[in-house]
Order: structure tokens, then C-alpha cells, then sequence
């Protein structure tokens, strides 16, 4: 059996390292193609493992002390801390052809900003976005591009999020044509703020786009278009709207459920809670470079880190992604 | 020469300016719009474009203070 080698950074999330490593043994028995490289402290990554009854002979560890947290100035952090569990996993990500793809909790710019840095070639370098794929309510799924990685855009930005986020759905999910949609308050063409408007203009006319138009946040997951393209603070807050108004619903779903005492109910508060809670849904992809780096939720438990791993393990079977037409 | 090439960097990363308003005043935050990214991806350019490495991230506040750094720690000037 080929096996797949995929790094996980078990620093940086809010939840700590013991976390991040349970999931990672949760995914080695869920995945039995899966290797894996663990960065972080070796004491605690080794007892974690010990204590979780690992199949060690899947994993190596990279020992790397040292933690850039989310207080940290990025790109300063990159620099300094040499020793840190996010810079040896890039470097390994970097150096190491087995290697796959990077799993990472902690901070997202640092992750974002370290990609570029560590994996992107001179003259190949573009502002990474952040990109989720949700399930859409006609079946499939939409790439929702830019997640929170660029809150403050101009039209350029906006149109490369969109030549990413298509190219990435055509690779990922085959589609010869992927549906390319601009988040706005209204379908109208007229509707929008002026950076909608703008950017609107242009990718009427873009080359290699298959741009549909705008789309309103009522149908931002209806699976209107395969690409939702937008800002990254609008498209944090359809993200974590999404994530809240579902909670919201199972929650009720459950508290009528134990009311009527009809089991019914838990049953399909159960079958939401798997479908759309974010733990089940993996993370963020970042798009713009040229290997698989996932940004897993800061408050990811165990089941994230082993459906994020189980993302990846998705694209590192497909690696054609990331491989140049 | 020098200028030249910023110019070509600047319009890489920030590809919404209109290069025609340029100047040594521009101030790289303000008026091109940049985040500490962006900043990111200019000082990586400037070092493949002019074949030096940085010790530091950088943080200049003008294309001025981009120029005047390097001419006088790089010796590059047009």
C-alpha cells in the first residue's frame, strides 16, 4: 500500500499540543495509509503518543521546542524563532519530497506567511488566500474564497482569489467550467459596495473565468456557483454566521428532542451535527502555493485534526492540483 | 535602474496603484494599501530582484525610504 506522509504542527492551538496528537492517533487508526511527521516537543509529542497507544512505527517527530503564538508578529516570528514547530514543518514540507501536505492550528498568519515564504519559488510568489469548501445545498460542494486571510481587498485581489479558487475546484472535483460567483448584498450587477462594483467590471471580462454574476448571502451555500468569491472579513463572517446558525438549530433540534422525548430527533440533531459542525468539516486551505497546507480551527478538537488530516490525505491523492498545466 | 525595478515590484504586489502617481513620498501602508503580507512579499522581491537577504523583516514607511535604504547599506543606486 502507498502510504502518504502528511506533517501535523502540534503547537498553537488553543487547545494545546495533547490535542492535536490525539487526533493525529485517532487519524493513523482511522487511515491506514497515513504517515506522519510530528513538529513540536518531543517529551510531550512522545509521552502523548505512548499514553494513546500509537502505531509508532508510523511516525517520526521533528523536535522543535520552541512555539509561535498568535501574539507573535508573523513574519518577525518566522525569522527568530528557527526552532519553532511551525518553521520545521515548513522546512520539511519544503525539503522532504514524501512529505505531502501541513496540518497547522496555531496562527494563521504566521502559517500563511511562512507558506510563502518556505514553499514558494522567486518569481512564483502571490498573495496566499484562504479558502474553505462547504458542502452546497444542491449536492457538491463551494469553495469559499478568501475565508480571512486578506480583510482589506482591492478588485486585483478579489480577481485572483477567483482565478485560485477556480483552478482548484477544477483540479479537486474535475469540473471542466467551475461556476465563479461575487458575494454581494443583491444579484443585481448594480448592487454591492464599490469594491464589489469594481471587481464586478472585471471579471465580467476576465479571461479563463467562468463568472456567473453576483451571489447574495441567502445563497452563498445553496451551490449556486462552485467558487464564492469575497473579502476575507465577509467571507469570515459567512463562515462563522454559517457556523452559529447551525449550532443554533441543533441546538433547538436537541432541546425538542429531549422535550418530546421523540428519538427521532437526536437522531437527525446527530446527522446535522456531522454534516455541518466545523470539527467535522476540516479547515481552511490556503491557495497560492504550491503544496497542500491546511490551517486547522484554533479551538479544533480531536475529530478536526483527524477530518483536516483526512482532507489532505484527499488532496495528496490528488496531487495534480498543485501540479503546473 | 534601481527605481526601475521597485517600480516592477510595486506593480507585482500591489497591482491596483497607478504607477504614474510613484513617488519617494508614497507611503507603502497609506496609499498602497499594504499589510504586513504585502510588506513580506516586497521585501522577498526586493532581495531576489537586487541578490541580497535581509537580516530582519523590514518595515520601511516609504518607496523613498526602500530607495534611500538601498543606496546607502546596499550601494544600488540608478
Amino acid at each position: 500500500m502507498k502510504t502518504h506522509t502528511i506533517i501535523v504542527d502540534t503547537q498553537g492551538s488553543d487547545k494545546g499540543p495533547s490535542s492535536v496528537i490525539k487526533g493525529a492517533c485517532q487519524a493513523l487508526d482511522k487511515f491506514a495509509d497515513l504517515r506522519l511527521c510530528l513538529t513540536g516537543d518531543r517529551s510531550v509529542i512522545e509521552a502523548c503518543l505512548a499514553e494513546n497507544g500509537a502505531d509508532t512505527g508510523r511516525v517520526y517527530i521533528i523536535d522543535a521546542p520552541e512555539i509561535i503564538t498568535n501574539y507573535d508578529h508573523p513574519v518577525a516570528a518566522l525569522n527568530q524563532k528557527r526552532n519553532s514547530s511551525l518553521v520545521k514543518a515548513l522546512t520539511e514540507l519544503r525539503n522532504n519530497p514524501d512529505c505531502e501536505g501541513l496540518v497547522n492550528a496555531g496562527s494563521t498568519g504566521a502559517l500563511l506567511a511562512g507558506s510563502v515564504m518556505f514553499l514558494s519559488k522567486p518569481g512564483e510568489r502571490t498573495r496566499p488566500a484562504l479558502a474553505a469548501v462547504l458542502p452546497a445545498e444542491a449536492g457538491g460542494f463551494t469553495c469559499l474564497v478568501d475565508t480571512g486571510a486578506n480583510i482589506d481587498c482591492t478588485p486585483a485581489m478579489l480577481v485572483q482569489f477567483a482565478h485560485q479558487g477556480s483552478d482548484f475546484m477544477r483540479r479537486l472535483y474535475r469540473l471542466e467550467k467551475p461556476r465563479v460567483g461575487l458575494l454581494s448584498n443583491g444579484a443585481e450587477e448594480t448592487k454591492g459596495n464599490k469594491l464589489v462594483k469594481e471587481t464586478h467590471q472585471i471579471l465580467k471580462s476576465e479571461a479563463g473565468l467562468n463568472f456567473i454574476g453576483n451571489i447574495e448571502g441567502t445563497n452563498a451555500l445553496s451551490g449556486d456557483c462552485d467558487v464564492l468569491v469575497c473579502d476575507g472579513f465577509a467571507g469570515n463572517q459567512v463562515l462563522k454566521n454559517s457556523e452559529g446558525i447551525a449550532r443554533r438549530i441543533i441546538t433547538d433540534i436537541v432541546r425538542y428532542a429531549k422535550k418530546t422525548g421523540e428519538p427521532k430527533f437526536m437522531e437527525l440533531a446527530g446527522h446535522l451535527m456531522a454534516m455541518y459542525d466545523f470539527n467535522s468539516l476540516g479547515g481552511g486551505i490556503v491557495l497560492g502555493v504550491p503544496k497542500p497546507v491546511i490551517k486547522a480551527h484554533g479551538a479544533a478538537n480531536e475529530a478536526s485534526i483527524v477530518n483536516t488530516i483526512g482532507m489532505l490525505l484527499n488532496l495528496a491523492e490528488n496531487r495534480d492540483i498543485y501540479k503546473e498545466e | 535602474m534601481v527605481t526601475e525595478k521597485l517600480r516592477q515590484i510595486i506593480k507585482k504586489v500591489a497591482p491596483d496603484f497607478d504607477l504614474e502617481k510613484l513617488g519617494p513620498q508614497t507611503d507603502l501602508r497609506a496609499d498602497l494599501g499594504m499589510d504586513s503580507l504585502a510588506m513580506m512579499l516586497v521585501s522577498m522581491e526586493i532581495e531576489d530582484a537586487f541578490g541580497f537577504h535581509f537580516d530582519a523583516p523590514v518595515d520601511f514607511k516609504t518607496v523613498g525610504d526602500v530607495l534611500e535604504f538601498l543606496k546607502n547599506d546596499k550601494g544600488l543606486t540608478d
